[in-house]
């Protein structure tokens, strides 16, 4: 017998659901629906997803290179200052975008302290390609990433590690084989993160990589620019963004993810 | 190959000091009170606890400065800590696959080595889907399955219930006997002990207290753990020409000179309202209906503690703070030095 | 607990009620387009002094954006946008009291590093494929205008990123990570010594329509401001910011 929640928690709810719904519905009820197909054929708007896609999928797959051994290092490791290390973590979160974006600029960018010299060496400079993209996605889905694995990692039960060393497994085998596996639940959540923010990046996006069709000008930034011109194809690509996105959530269920979606 | 150990381990709240020979295909068996400090041996043993000082030897070699992957230990958890992403058989192969040895190899063995304890029907099954007596099972199958050098169990029949717990241990005993390996044993459980083990060593608060075939140790417990353990009420006292004298309590006959154990079981005590020759006063502290007797709790000198039959019941007084006399059959008294 | 309830909520209703723009009968709600703000602002101090007790609003932005609010039922009382067809989306709602005067020009110039390093002379040096070149997108007023600019040029200019606004366009060259931007001669002259101005010859200029709005309430007020803005004092201040007068 499930009892009805007081009333002191079910109200707060119902407005935070109406808080996060309504304006979703609004989207809907708004939409040019007979428009709509016209609007969507254009190559700008596939160009665009395409891109967007793409381009947030590698970020993921490079958030989990890097993001899973992070937080495998501030779970694990003894580290001297790893309070600090976390918390430097956590700097894309709080950072807005843009800044992240101009601060990826000073970086790589032509002048910037490892773009000069990699422009210098190899010729390639990183802005305004969708390298650049991937790179700004990628900066600001990290953490997000890395925190999820990081609460799975403290979480995991370390006597599997232990009794796997005693079957003759060194450490890296004990790695791949027991730790991954034990915690691929919150990696797939955070992989899920990471990619829902890669793909809704704007600020970082536009500063670092620029904004041109088919190359860097992901979903956000069309959405942006149509708004400026023809609002109706500005909605058309929210919701288009709306759909893709439930489609993501969907398909990751919690059998994947053990969150419950 | 047979191990020797001389552990010198400082854990919180004890220092734990161990010097152990186990030779090849004996089993050993670790009894003691929790905290004593048995876990703490088979996790030196395994590499998992660093030494504060001496040595664990394997023929001769020294083990104690390698990292767990490097001996040929085989751990038995308390809890089997199977992997659960992977089947039983894949679990069995995880020692031989991690040393080298192909998939198709390591799962042939891992059947192998399934079928010895009765489970190759459930090679397939993931660890949920196993009861826990299986789950036992697979785990020992698993440490067996990389021919280990050493055998390490961990409390391997606590976490099973009392009818599961007599049949594991009786497939254990059989296995382990066709087991070269020197085996090491953990337990809280002296019948897991008298079953499974050739010898018996008996752990407290990080020092041996007592060592000696199950049988002995039984008849003999040298410590009021191992004594409560056996149902028996453990006495100090002194013996000389006259006899033995434990405070109040003077039993006539040989014994051996100096400071002696004597144990006798509750049974022994009988109680009367009137003094009796050879007993001494006692009050009741506290009273308890077990099955098929009643046991008194008595402070006196010396304390001890008494089964009352159900036809005695009527005659005594039995109410905390009633004064009585006991007296001891002198029969079912063990005495020893 | 409850009398600190009732009195937030007083408090929420109060505060609510006292959050209209229009309320003083002596304010004046100016939107502009980004590109006009110093000029605007002096304006309005100019305007102050000489109607004591009067008080512009002012909220400058992108044109686009701001012609939004305006049809969402922001009440303004004049609007000065940076092109014509920002100001569009106004008047196919009806919201202007009478047609729009154009009241400034601005002109298209290219931005390039101080001492033009990679020696740029006109619009064909943006077709070069080893130069950065930063546009404003075709959706945005700037970007309309260089698009116009190149085709009467004859131009096909390879682009690496159109940006969401002139000031993006501006700052990558200024940052260095484009050698040259398409941008208003009003922001050259902003940017001082960080940036030189190449014109563009024949020039491109974007008009800058202004309109009175029917949503605000001190039409006579915003109509004093436009004459303000088109007297021969406001032309001044337009001329000095670098933007041509009709």
């Amino acid at each position: 017998m499930t009892r009805r929640p007081p009333a002191v928690l079910l109200l707060p709810a119902l407005l935070a659901l109406a808080f996060l719904l309504l304006p979703l519905l609004a989207l809907l009820l708004r939409a040019p629906w007979t428009e709509l197909p016209d609007l969507l054929t254009t190559p700008v708007v596939g160009q665009a997803l395409r891109l967007s896609l793409v381009t947030a999928g590698l970020a993921t797959v490079l958030c989990v290179l890097l993001g899973v051994p992070l937080a495998w290092l501030l779970a694990r490791a003894d580290l001297p200052g790893r309070g600090v290390l976390r918390a430097l973590v956590t700097v894309p979160l709080v950072l807005p975008p843009v800044v992240g974006g101009v601060a990826l600029l000073l970086l790589l960018g032509r002048d910037g302290v490892l773009g000069r010299p990699l422009e210098a060496l190899t010729g390639l400079t990183v802005p305004f390609t969708p390298a650049a993209v991937v790179l700004a996605n990628a900066f600001v889905a990290l953490p997000f990433l890395v925190l999820a694995v990081e609460g799975a990692l403290r979480g995991a039960d370390r006597r599997y590690e232990d009794v796997a060393a005693t079957l003759g497994a060194g450490r890296w085998h004990v790695f791949r084989t027991v730790t991954v596996p034990l915690v691929a639940p919150g990696i797939a959540a955070g992989a899920v993160l990471s990619f829902a923010r890669a793909l809704g990046e704007f600020g970082a996006t536009i500063t670092f990589a620029g904004s041109f069709p088919g190359r860097t000008q992901t979903m956000p930034i069309a959405v942006y620019l149509a708004l400026e011109t023809d609002p109706d194809a500005a909605i058309a690509l929210s919701l288009v963004l709306l759909l893709v996105s439930v489609a993501v959530l969907a398909v990751l269920r919690d059998r994947w993810t053990g969150v419950r979606v | 190959m047979s191990l020797a150990l001389d552990l010198r381990v400082t854990r919180p709240g004890f220092v734990l000091e161990l010097a152990l020979t186990v030779d090849p295909g004996e089993v050993v068996a670790l009894l003691g009170p929790n905290g004593a400090g048995k876990t703490t041996v088979l996790r030196a043993v395994a590499g998992l606890q660093p030494l504060t000082a001496g040595s664990v030897l394997l023929d001769g070699v020294a083990l104690q400065d390698l990292p767990p992957e490097d001996r040929r230990v085989g751990l038995v958890p308390q809890d089997g800590l199977l992997l659960p992403h992977l089947s039983a058989r894949d679990n069995v192969a995880y020692g031989l696959r991690a040393r080298g040895t192909r998939r198709p190899e390591a799962r042939r063995r891992a059947d192998e080595e399934l079928g010895r304890l009765g489970l190759a029907d459930r090679a397939g099954d993931r660890p949920r889907q196993l009861s826990g007596g299986q789950a036992q099972r697979v785990a020992l199958a698993r440490a067996l399955a990389t021919d280990p050098a050493v055998l390490l169990l961990d409390e391997p029949l606590a976490a099973l219930d009392a009818l599961t717990r007599t049949e594991v241990r009786t497939d254990l005993r059989a296995r382990l006997s066709a087991v070269a390996a020197p085996t090491l044993l953990v337990t809280h459980d002296l019948a897991d002990a008298h079953v499974l083990a050739d010898r018996l060593v008996v752990l407290d608060a990080g020092r041996v207290v007592q060592e000696g075939a199950p049988a002995e140790v039984a008849a003999r417990p040298r410590t009021a753990w191992v004594a409560g353990l056996v149902g028996l009420v453990l006495l100090r006292g002194t013996g000389d020409r006259d006899g033995v004298h434990v405070e109040q309590l003077h039993l006539p006959g040989p014994a051996p000179a100096g400071a002696v154990l004597v144990a006798l079981p509750p049974e022994a005590v009988a109680l009367s309202a009137a003094p009796r020759p050879g007993g001494w006063a006692v009050v009741v502290r506290a009273v308890e209906q077990r099955g098929a007797g009643t046991h008194v709790q008595l402070d006196g000198a010396p304390a001890v503690e008494a089964v009352v039959p159900a036809t005695a019941l009527r005659e005594l007084d039995l109410r905390p703070g009633q004064q009585l006399w006991a007296s001891v059959d002198a029969v079912r008294v063990q005495v020893y030095a | 607990m409850r009398r600190l309830a009732l009195a937030l909520a007083l408090g929420l209703a109060l505060s609510a009620c006292t959050d209209d723009p229009a309320a003083g009968s002596d304010e004046v709600v100016v939107l502009g387009a980004a590109s006009l703000a110093e000029v605007l602002e002096d304006l309005a101090d100019l305007y102050e002094q000489e109607h004591p007790g009067a008080r512009v609003v002012l909220s400058t932005g992108g044109s686009s954006g701001l012609a939004r609010q305006v049809v969402n039922g922001l009440p303004a009382d004049l609007l000065v946008a940076a092109s014509p067809a920002s100001l569009q989306p106004v008047l196919d709602a009806g919201e202007q009291r009478d047609d729009p005067v154009v009241v400034a020009r601005n002109r298209i110039e290219i931005a390039v590093a101080p001492g033009n390093p990679r020696n740029l002379s006109g619009l064909e040096d943006l077709a070069r494929p080893e130069l950065a070149v930063a546009l404003c997108a075709p959706q945005v007023p700037c970007g309309a205008a260089a698009d116009r600019a190149l085709q009467q040029a004859g131009v096909t200019a390879s682009p690496d990123t159109l940006e969401q606004d002139v000031r993006a366009v501006l700052t990558k060259v200024r940052l260095g990570e484009v050698d040259a931007g398409v941008v208003y001669a009003t922001d050259v002259r902003a940017a001082e010594a960080e940036v030189d101005g190449l014109p563009v010859e024949p020039p491109v200029t974007t008009d800058y329509p202004a309109v009175r709005l029917r949503g605000g309430s001190a039409p006579d007020a915003a109509q004093d401001l436009l004459d303000l803005l088109r007297s021969e004092r406001g032309r001044d201040l337009l001329v000095a910011a670098g933007f041509e007068v009709p």
